[in-house]
């Protein structure tokens, strides 16, 4: 009785129908799923942005449009009651820029010759240094942060001890930071270009006469230059954005932008950090999608 | 003169888990200045292998290559006289079509004028005029071929080499290139190297071929000395098609040999008198250099065998013919009628004739008669 029960309904399982509706409920599952992922990934970004327009001082309640917590941004000056001066704003993001651009040009030219070499060069043990490769993108920035303040401070005072001269924590220990950890994102970045490069174009440029520099000139470099453009271009977002590690190695007179951000809001929760944040969102989304056409082409 | 020569030249490459891979084994080779040269060869036989040691991006394990009696040593490839057609063109896809062309002359520092002429001049050639600015990707795949034919020729290489360069390209378009490459060979006069895996295309385009095999020569001669004379069984098996009949020396006469077929079936051959009594040989015999006759009551000439195969094929017709307890011979036979009714039927008994001349007889081979039949031939 129960056998044929069973059997019974293990028919109808294998009915067409059935079928049918399991996939179609497994795809509007997941959409379901994607659709919650997406809320959770953009809606707290998308309040920041809505509230950088709120005519409110307060976060929380809506009062209308306005663009003057933008135009505070470039207006105030000191002694007008509020909690910034936009000169210091200014000199943060000159700050934010200079580390950018310096880390990015020196991890840029260090991560492309070390992609090169990795995918050029066959050695033993070749797939450990790969492996170190990729250790400063998953190690947590609080334990990169930490260690280079380390590091400064330890050679800081070998110098010290050596030469009598005292350096402190400013804008060059921020730049080799960044540069530490950039150097694995543009490798990586380049290193997939370089492996869509057939090696037997270099072959045809040194069969037609082209020695190995000139190969290089000629044909190698640009071919992989969108690789090196997108990663230089990463390497100057993260560098930007950055705020743990900047935070370990900046000193006196370093402010960088983020770290000025964090600042305004141990004062007060002003609705320009919204607007600051949202024109931060607004320059690395550009230049990160930048990146990524560029690594598409 | 000889413009290519390798001297005892092997190539072991360290393969995966460092075992030694003999790409190339103890290869001589002499190929002459002027003269259409093919090496032919299945997949990873070693061919691309000895043309990149000729090119100079690969340095020879052991032996030398020399052009025109110069050892290169371990001169790099931009310092030879020598250039490649690579199997996929290898076209740089970020220049345009005549910079393509021009960038082996400004590598040699040619003159802005002089190069302009003939980057022109080369496109006449290849008959891609009016290409000049396209990029490679916007070019057929014929196209590409010439534009990779005519990047190498402006150099004015001295030896020419292809790698499997139409592979890529369908039947027709294909055959036509291979003309086009021969008449531009006799044309220019330059040394070409071709590889491929094609026996079609080696038989037909060169002057002289060798056929390659587990990366050493098995033979070297002219298309029709590979065809009619090949010199061991591979050889005759790899290209064309070949019937195989294993005997013995059972007799010698003043004008030849008597073999001793499967232990069964006496073949005269003329000739090879120096062979002694016992010796195994392989009767090599083509499809198309055996006739198929109806049997009649008087005439008695040629071999006796049972059809078990009949596949009519147009042009010609194939026969599977049993002739002794072991062996069997494929016919070709002209269509030189029409074929209104089937001349044979399976199963029925013809007589198959063969110009004893036809037969090449290789040296080697093993006895397939089992142990009764030789004690048959022994009483
Ligand atoms: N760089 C290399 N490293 C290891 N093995 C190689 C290398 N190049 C070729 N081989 C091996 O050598 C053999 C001959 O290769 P190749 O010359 O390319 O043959 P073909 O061109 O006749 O197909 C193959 O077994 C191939 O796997
Ligand atoms: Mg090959």
């Amino acid at each position: 009785m129960t056998q044929q029960f069973i059997h019974q309904v293990q028919q109808k399982m294998r009915s067409p129908h059935l079928d049918l509706l399991i996939r179609k409920g497994m795809q509007g599952g997941l959409w379901a799923v994607t659709a919650i992922g997406i809320v959770f990934l953009y809606l707290p970004i998308a309040v920041l942005v809505i509230y950088s327009f709120n005519a409110s001082k307060l976060n929380a309640v809506w009062q209308g449009f306005t663009l003057s917590w933008y135009h505070s941004l470039f207006t105030s000056v000191a002694g007008t009651g509020s909690d910034f001066t936009s000169e210091q704003i200014w000199e943060a993001l000159w700050n934010s820029l200079q580390v950018g651009g310096l880390a990015t040009i020196v991890a840029t030219v260090l991560g492309t010759m070390l992609a090169l070499g990795l995918e050029r060069f066959r050695f033993q043990r070749k797939q450990w240094l790969e492996g170190l490769l990729f250790l400063p993108i998953v190690i947590p920035d609080i334990t990169m942060g930490i260690s280079l303040l380390v590091f400064f401070s330890l050679a800081f005072q070998i110098i010290e001890q050596l030469t009598g001269v005292r350096l402190v924590l400013s804008l060059p220990t921020i730049i080799i930071g960044h540069v530490a950890f950039n150097i694995s994102y543009v490798a990586v970045t380049v290193r997939a270009r370089i492996a869509e490069l057939d090696p037997v174009l270099e072959e045809a440029a040194m069969d037609l006469g082209a020695n190995e520099l000139r190969t290089f000139g000629r044909i190698t470099l640009p071919l992989i230059f969108p690789g090196i453009l997108s990663g230089a271009l990463l390497a100057f977002t993260l560098s930007l954005d950055d705020f743990v590690i900047t935070f370990f190695t900046a000193g006196v007179g370093s402010t960088t932008l983020p770290i000025f951000v964090y600042g305004m809001i141990k004062q007060s929760v002003t609705p320009a950090i919204n607007a600051i944040s949202t024109l931060m969102l607004i320059a690395s989304l550009g230049i990160v999608l930048t990146s990524l056409a560029l690594q598409r082409r | 003169m000889t413009a290519i020569e390798l001297v005892n030249v092997s190539k072991v490459f360290l393969g995966e888990q460092q075992r030694e891979v003999r790409a190339v084994d103890h290869v001589d080779l002499a190929i002459q200045t002027g003269e259409f040269f093919s090496l032919l060869g299945s997949s990873g036989c070693g061919k691309t292998t000895i043309l990149r040691m000729i090119a100079g991006f690969e340095l020879p394990t052991e032996g030398e290559v020399l052009l025109n009696g110069e050892p290169m040593g371990d001169r790099p490839p931009f310092h030879r006289p020598i250039n490649t057609v690579f199997q996929n063109y290898a076209l740089f896809p970020h220049l345009t079509v005549a910079q393509n062309v021009a960038f082996g002359l400004e590598m040699e520092g040619v003159s802005k004028a002089e190069l302009h002429a003939r980057v022109l001049e080369l496109l006449a050639l290849v008959q891609l005029k009016g290409f000049e600015k396209r990029r490679p990707h916007q070019l057929s795949g014929g196209q590409q071929q010439r534009v990779a034919l005519a990047r190498a020729l402006v150099k004015k290489p001295q030896v020419l080499l292809f790698d499997e360069p139409l592979g890529a390209l369908d039947l027709k378009l294909r055959k036509e290139m291979q003309l086009e490459l021969k008449h531009m060979q006799q044309q220019l006069g330059i040394t070409f190297i071709y590889v491929t895996h094609d026996q079609e295309e080696a038989l037909t385009m060169s002057d002289r071929l060798a056929v390659l095999s587990a990366g050493q020569v098995q033979q070297v001669g002219t298309p029709s000395e590979i065809y009619e004379q090949p010199n061991c069984r591979f050889v005759a098996d790899f290209i064309g098609e070949s019937n195989f009949l294993v005997g013995q020396v059972i007799e010698q006469e003043a004008a030849g040999i008597i073999v001793l077929v499967d232990g069964e079936l006496p073949i005269a051959i003329p000739g090879y008198t120096d062979l002694p009594i016992g010796k195994v040989v392989t009767l090599v015999i083509r499809p198309e250099k055996i006739t198929a006759h109806r049997q009649t009551p008087t005439d008695e000439a040629g071999l006796l065998g049972k059809i078990q195969e009949i596949v009519y094929l147009g042009m010609n017709t194939r026969l599977i013919v049993q002739l002794t307890a072991q062996s069997q011979l494929i016919v070709r036979q002209q269509n030189v009628k029409r074929i209104i009714s089937p001349m044979f039927e399976v199963g029925e008994q013809i007589r198959l004739r063969i110009n004893p001349d036809n037969f090449q007889v290789l040296l080697e081979g093993t006895l397939r008669t089992s142990v009764q039949k030789t004690s048959k031939l022994r009483r």
